[in-house]
């Protein structure tokens, strides 16, 4: 692949003997016109005579000693420009790694020796790369057997295909010796679950606690207080960055509203820093969602800083370092015309997918459900694409490299509707496919999403039959067109309202989910495995 | 999915500025020992500011130059290195205890004959703490004039814009909306379709 200029390379290689012809064994000049402009690729940095008494400080930097004419006045000096790394094999993805202290052609092969390439390296035509969709697993490769284990073991895109999942154990309390506990988020660092929630630590105000449970809600570490504030506090939002949890949350311990606040812990629940405050605003900042991009983090969130000058609210976003540091400005990523809140966030196919409910201006109380996306710094936003009318609080969550949205409809005044709606799109914000992907309820909504590479496994609440209360069902769909692939089941009924669940993709082919009782107001933990066996 | 307990959608009013801009002062004064730092625009700089430095005597908080930049947070011992893998936990100074906050309580929501006077409904609302992190909200019930927005009725104002029974809040639906209180206690439910969620204000949860 081509990476640097074709131009650079024929300079570099005659730029010894260029300079030998050129006569440069010139006095060196007392003059320092170290400022003068240098007519070649980078500005002059020292005076020469030959190449040797140029310094070449980085191995992805060549030096050469040139001439340069300056108001009729010829001297040599040291030039630099980048190396050009360009092997002229499109195959290969070229670069200078001053680690490696030279260029680096990366081409597909197959590391992990399974007898298939993997997939081309980051822009390198794909025709180029091979089959294996994880070419460090050598037990995934085109033709593997696929296994109940949440990988894509035989590269057809789709997750544990052929297994149908089922309620391993009965739902277990999740922190049963605190009262009024409501969760925020549930994640999975590749070992344990991390839970973050709410409970009422006295009569007159809550705090959040951030902890880690197996597969039984028996904690392993923690659980561990989020913030020792005296004003209210909640469990946020958590993502997982390979190394460490971040958690984000809104409380209002200062400023006379609510602000957001991050910090991290570690996989033994130890809290890593200090509180960051994220945002410094008048009104209200709330429902904070934070997802990792392989980067860092990215944290969005429902701003009411704009109401006191007459505006809406707005969904606003800041990035946040792996080491829990907010990173460059905050990004308002709604539109001034836009009234908007209820904030999801989701990383897919490279870009940062956002879904969010904007007042509809042409039906009083109307809302509608709206999308774009952003690159991982938030930039480059494509155009806004409206997904559906009288939505609510929609969740967005990546499958494959495509984005799933899922919200349901209705409102307060109008009691909830009976269908979640659902769209696919692509990176770029368009719409795959669009429609209702649960039937049959009164009143469906709260739901939480995983991947299967080709499908969505969903978890929502729902009143079956009016007088009823929520109870919680689980099913299967394909993203491609919304077509139900594992028809619902019941995951959690107890005769209480069980709403907000979160579920998440656990060892193995495991999920975990977690939820709230509104009645007992406490907290479950409860695990769908394939077949219901834990492996 | 719902973020947490639904928030009051109180705003802060002109009268009240001049009350909170005075609490800074003493919240600054009761709260040593709690002190705040000056975040930086960027990230190396953050990260020195909470690489596991003691924490030192109070002081006002102090936010960052450009709005929404930065961060403040409270000194503590330990803390991040600053890269992944290098971490070190963190002793958060924490706060210190504070007895719940003196209240106005005129009257009870769940009342069920008001002890308002005629004409005056039964409504929380909720004094948040200015200063720099320590102090705490107040919960208050006062009787006030009640307005007249039902279930799901946008509004603005938590104390006046709602009917009897109801209370503004950042609920479930866009906007901040009317929405019936309930006692968490699971003594009432809410009519089919809706569950009796929590708010901020201790005890009292609405119907969305």
């Amino acid at each position: 692949m081509k990476f640097g200029r074709a131009a650079a390379v024929a300079w570099l290689a005659l730029a010894p003997a260029a300079c030998a012809r050129s006569g440069l064994l010139l006095p060196a000049s007392d003059d320092d016109d170290s400022g003068a402009a240098g007519q070649g690729p980078s500005e002059p940095t020292n005076e020469c005579r030959v190449d040797a008494d140029c310094v070449r400080s980085d191995p992805c930097v060549s030096v050469a000693c040139k001439v340069d004419v300056e108001g009729g006045k010829p001297r040599a000096v040291c030039v630099t420009q980048p190396l050009d790394c360009d092997d002229g094999d499109v195959c290969t993805a070229d670069r200078c790694d001053s680690a490696a202290a030279g260029c680096v052609h990366e081409r597909p092969v197959d590391a992990d020796h399974d007898g298939f390439v993997g997939k081309a390296p980051a822009g390198v035509p794909a025709s180029c790369g091979g089959q294996d969709c994880d070419d460090g697993d050598a037990s995934v490769h085109p033709g593997a057997t696929e296994q109940c284990d949440g990988k894509d073991d035989d590269c057809n895109g789709a997750v544990d295909e052929g297994f149908a999942l089922r309620v391993f154990s009965a739902p277990v309390q999740i922190a049963p010796t605190m009262t009024h506990t409501e969760l925020g988020s549930l994640a999975f660092d590749g070992s344990a679950y991390a839970v973050a929630y709410t409970a009422g630590n006295s009569s007159f105000n809550t705090q959040g606690y951030f902890g880690l449970i197996d597969h039984f809600a028996a904690f392993t570490a923690g659980p561990s207080l989020v913030s020792d504030i005296n004003a209210d506090s909640y469990g946020g939002s958590l993502d997982f960055s390979g190394k460490s949890f971040l958690s984000v949350w809104s409380d209002a311990r200062q400023s006379a509203n609510y602000e957001i606040y991050a910090t991290r812990f570690d996989s033994q629940a130890r809290k890593l820093e200090a509180d960051q405050r994220i945002t410094h605003a008048d009104g209200f900042s709330v429902r904070p969602r934070v997802r990792f991009t392989g980067n860092d983090y990215v944290a969005v969130w429902e701003d009411h800083r704009y109401e006191s000058s007459g505006g809406g609210d707005a969904i606003l976003a800041h990035r946040i370092s792996t080491a829990g540091q907010a990173l460059d400005d905050e990004v308002r990523l709604t539109g001034t015309n836009e009234d908007a809140d209820f904030p999801a966030a989701a990383v897919a196919g490279g870009r940062v997918g956002v879904a969010y409910v904007v007042a509809d201006p042409a039906v009083v109380d109307g809302t509608i459900v709206r999308f774009r996306t952003f690159d991982l710094t938030l930039g480059d936003a494509t155009p806004s694409v409206d997904l559906g009318l009288n939505g609510q609080e929609p969740g967005v969550e990546a499958v494959g490299d495509d984005f799933v949205v899922v919200w349901h409809t209705g409102s307060e005044g109008q009691n909830w509707g009976p269908s979640l709606e659902a769209a696919t799109l692509d990176a770029r914000g368009n719409v795959v496919a669009s429609g209702p992907v649960t039937f049959g309820d009164a009143h469906a909504k709260l739901r939480a999403l995983v991947s299967f590479g080709d499908r969505a496994l969903l978890v929502w609440s729902a009143v079956q039959t009016e007088g009823n209360p929520f109870e919680l069902f689980y099913e299967t769909f394909s993203t491609q067109n919304l077509a139900i692939v594992a028809p619902r089941l019941v995951l959690a009924t107890n005769g209480h309202n069980l709403v907000d669940p979160f579920a998440v993709r656990g060892p193995g082919g495991e999920i975990g989910v977690a939820y709230d009782d509104y009645e007992s107001y406490s907290s479950y933990f409860v695990t769908l495995t394939c077949g219901g066996v834990l492996k | 999915m719902w973020s947490g307990k639904r928030s009051f959608s109180w705003q802060r009013r002109p009268p009240e500025l001049a009350l909170g801009l005075a609490l800074v002062a003493l919240v600054a004064a009761s709260c040593a020992g709690h002190s705040t730092v000056r975040g930086d625009d960027d990230e190396a700089a953050g990260t020195t500011n909470h690489a596991g430095r003691a924490g030192s005597g109070g002081g006002a908080n102090q936010l960052a130059g450009r709005a929404g930049t930065g961060a403040s947070a409270s000194a503590g011992k330990g803390g991040s290195a600053g890269k992944d893998g290098t971490d070190v936990p963190y002793e958060d100074p924490g706060c210190p205890d504070a007895a719940a906050p003196a209240a106005t309580i005129e009257c009870n929501v769940f009342d069920a004959v008001s002890t308002c006077p005629s004409g005056l409904a039964c409504k929380p609302d909720i004094d948040h703490p200015y200063g720099d992190g320590c102090d705490q909200q107040v919960f208050n019930l006062r009787c006030v004039t009640p307005g007249s927005g039902q279930q799901g009725d946008p509004c603005g104002n938590g104390m006046t814009d709602c009917a009897d029974g109801f209370i503004c809040v950042i609920g479930a639906s866009h906007g901040a909306r009317c929405l019936r209180m309930c006692p968490l206690d699971g003594t009432v439910r809410c009519p089919s379709g809706y569950v009796c969620g929590p708010t901020d204000a201790d005890g009292i949860g609405v119907c969305a």
